[in-house]
């Protein structure tokens, strides 16, 4: 009986050894060929990187209420709102979506969120535009870009433009912080208006008060009016446009000239080396409507430029 | 009580001595805002009041538009409209004419830039408008027959000359000698010879005869700052300047030879920068501020004082440019300004007024 068995013992021993080393070979085989595969897909990716996986891009044109009801639908149909405008892409980032819901008025926009030098009428039209396609606009909570990014005090905010420094970031709630550079007149009119006698002193945010004899110190100062001129620019609502800002800055500057005593006057020495005394409530109402009618000029680096790009630069129509 | 009493009878007493006479405020005029306003004069008792008049378009207010009329004329009547590519911000350099000739306004506009427009004669249209760039303000603008030259300052803060063709197409830039910070403050014409007065940061001034492409020929220092000048009908010059806180005026001959020199007064309160002279053929007279009210002074050739007229009575301030346009006409010294009465409203709002001196309105 044991006998018997012998040779089928021995023939099922060397089976399961043939087996085991077919299954060895297999698996070193299978090893090397991953080895060699992933060698190969190695080389491959070194070569040519795929891309890392996108989101599907929304195809609809519609705009939203806000933030959350953009993300609801973009959780319900597993895609997302990208740099598209439409139909068109955004390629930079001084650019930016505007468009009403299509439904209601206009359609999506790409537009520049620099200002460009157009004359009053032009940028008159611009906004009665920009109203009409933009009617829900609210402030813009979107990341900073490489224009907002440079809102920092003691730098400028738009390098390429602007004349002066940012001198405050004011925190606006979720939405991007107000950028405040005070009374940003042009260095140019700053200095014909010192030269015409209109400023007495060279400083765009007081030119009617500290400085000399007679001073009346900070109280003269039109930077608190010019701060809220500033934010009144970067205000997102259809019902407050250029105008009702620079009209409320004219308002507040004349109440600053207003607290002055009629009576009271500056001494300082003007640009022929004499001194000069003035009634300072007279030259303050002069200094104050000069500003606001550098704002009405629509100068390029001025007025109806400015409200543009600031309107562009912190509104979002579509959240 | 006392001392008040005393003033009034010195003042009493200086009104019979210096024939003291009042100066009448003609016509005035109320500006939502100051407006830039300036004086052109053609020559031949013909001279222009310009100024922007604000519109309101799109409820925006638009001053592009800028008014042409008489200077002696009163209200609106005979006035013209022309409309400039851009809104002029500071007054209008005043604008001296030699001869029947378009004239040009420069003003600055866009962005702090200096513009030129030559406006047509009927003043209807502006015929060219160019930049001007080789000065960063302009003071004053003289037509001859050869074209323009207007004065001030340039970017180094110089006083300087720029000469324009007919056509505004060709120009030449002059930087003044005394390489000192300053501006050009006068130029005249005088026997077919061209001086300009230049003043300098350091409170001195010079008189320099230049030709007429701008080779200095002569230079003068005068005897104070801030100076001004005109040409006298065949009478050489008067200067008026200032020397610290004193007003003088001063007679030169045609080669700037000094004949006489007298003060005017000395600086109190609110005053001019700096007085218009006029020649009243038989005199010289002098208009400006000094302690906060408009002043005529009228001086015989040999400097007696004949009349001082002063606004005692209008109320209104200085101009806040610091200065007033003023012309004379037929002996008859005619005054413009923007000005606000001391106690007025504080809503951004300014007048126009309008003076005329007479001489004998005592």
């Amino acid at each position: 009986m044991g006998k018997a068995f012998a040779p089928f013992a021995l023939d099922m021993t060397i089976m399961k050894t043939a087996f085991l080393y077919r299954s060895i070979a297999r698996k070193l085989l299978g090893g090397i060929l991953f080895i060699l595969l992933a060698q190969i897909n190695t080389a491959v990716y070194a070569q040519f990187p795929l891309p890392p996986a996108q989101p599907r891009l929304c195809d609809a044109k519609v705009c939203f209420a806000n933030p959350a009801a953009r993300a609801d639908y973009e959780r319900e149909n597993k895609c997302v709102f990208g740099n598209k405008c439409g139909d068109e892409l955004i390629t930079d980032s001084t650019r930016q979506c505007c468009g009403g819901d299509p439904n209601k008025e206009g359609k999506q926009k790409i537009q520049d969120k620099f200002q460009t030098t157009e004359s009053d009428i032009l940028a008159i039209r611009w906004w009665n535009i920009y109203k009409k396609q933009c009617p829900n606009m609210t402030q813009n909570t979107a990341p900073p870009d490489a224009l907002w990014a440079q809102c920092h005090i003691g730098e400028k905010h738009n390098p390429a433009k602007d004349d002066w420094n940012v001198a405050e970031v004011v925190k606006n709630g979720s939405a991007r912080d107000y950028c405040v550079d005070g009374c940003s007149t042009p260095r140019g009119i700053v200095n014909k208006l010192f030269l015409s006698g209109i400023f007495l002193f060279e400083d765009k945010d007081d030119p009617t008060g500290k400085g000399a004899t007679g001073n009346r110190g900070v109280s003269t100062s039109f930077y608190n009016a010019c701060a809220a001129h500033d934010r009144c620019y970067q205000t997102c609502s259809i019902g407050v446009d250029q105008n009702a800002c620079d009209d409320k800055l004219l308002e507040d500057m004349l109440r600053v000239c207003e607290s002055v005593a009629p009576m009271h006057t500056t001494t300082y020495i003007n640009n022929l080396g004499f001194s000069v005394t003035v009634f300072t409530r007279n030259s303050c109402i002069t200094a104050a409507n000069k500003m606001h009618t550098g704002l009405d000029a629509a100068f390029g680096a001025g007025g109806s430029g400015a409200f543009r790009t600031r309107r562009t630069q912190y509104c979002q129509c579509c959240s | 009580m006392i001392r008040k009493i005393a003033t009034l009878l010195i003042f009493s007493v200086v009104l019979c001595t210096n024939s003291m006479a009042e100066l009448t405020l003609i016509d005035s005029s109320r500006e939502i805002r100051d407006t830039p306003q300036g004086l052109a004069n053609m020559g031949k008792d013909l001279a222009y009041w310009m100024r922007t008049t604000p519109t309101k378009e799109n409820s925006s207010i638009d001053s592009r538009s800028i008014s042409f009329q008489s200077f002696s004329s009163r209200g609106s009547s005979g006035q013209k409209k022309v409309m400039l590519p851009s809104m002029p911000l500071i007054n209008f350099p005043a604008f001296k004419s030699q001869q029947a000739k378009d004239l040009i306004v420069v003003y600055i506009g866009q962005g702090g830039k200096i513009h030129i427009s030559k406006i047509n004669s009927s003043f209807t249209s502006v015929l060219k408008t160019i930049d001007l760039t080789a000065l960063i303000f302009a003071n004053e603008i003289l037509s001859t027959t050869k074209g323009y030259v207007i004065g001030g300052i340039d970017a180094d803060e110089f006083a300087s000359l720029v000469f324009f063709d007919n056509n505004l197409a060709k120009k030449t830039k002059i930087v003044l000698p005394n390489k000192k910070r300053g501006a050009v403050t006068s130029m005249i014409f005088y026997q077919d010879r061209f001086f300009v007065i230049t003043s300098h940061f350091d409170a001195t001034s010079y008189m320099h005869e230049l030709s007429l492409s701008g080779d200095v020929r002569n230079t003068t220092q005068l005897s104070g700052g801030g100076a001004t000048g005109i040409a006298l009908a065949n009478r050489g010059f008067a200067v008026s300047y200032r020397v610290d806180r004193e007003v003088f005026i001063e007679r030169l001959d045609g080669n700037m030879k000094s004949l006489w020199t007298k003060k005017l007064h000395g600086v109190s309160s609110v005053a001019t920068q700096m007085g218009n002279i006029h020649d009243m053929t038989s005199g010289i007279a002098w208009v400006g501020a000094n302690n906060g009210k408009l002043i005529v002074y009228r001086i015989d050739d040999k400097g007696n004082t004949l009349h001082t007229a002063i606004d005692v009575s209008s109320g209104y301030g200085v101009p806040p440019s610091g200065s007033y346009m003023s012309i004379a006409l037929g002996g008859n010294i005619h005054i413009r300004g923007e000005a606000r009465k001391i106690d007025g409203p504080v809503d951004g709002s300014i007048d126009s007024i309008y003076f005329i001196e007479s001489g004998d309105n005592r």
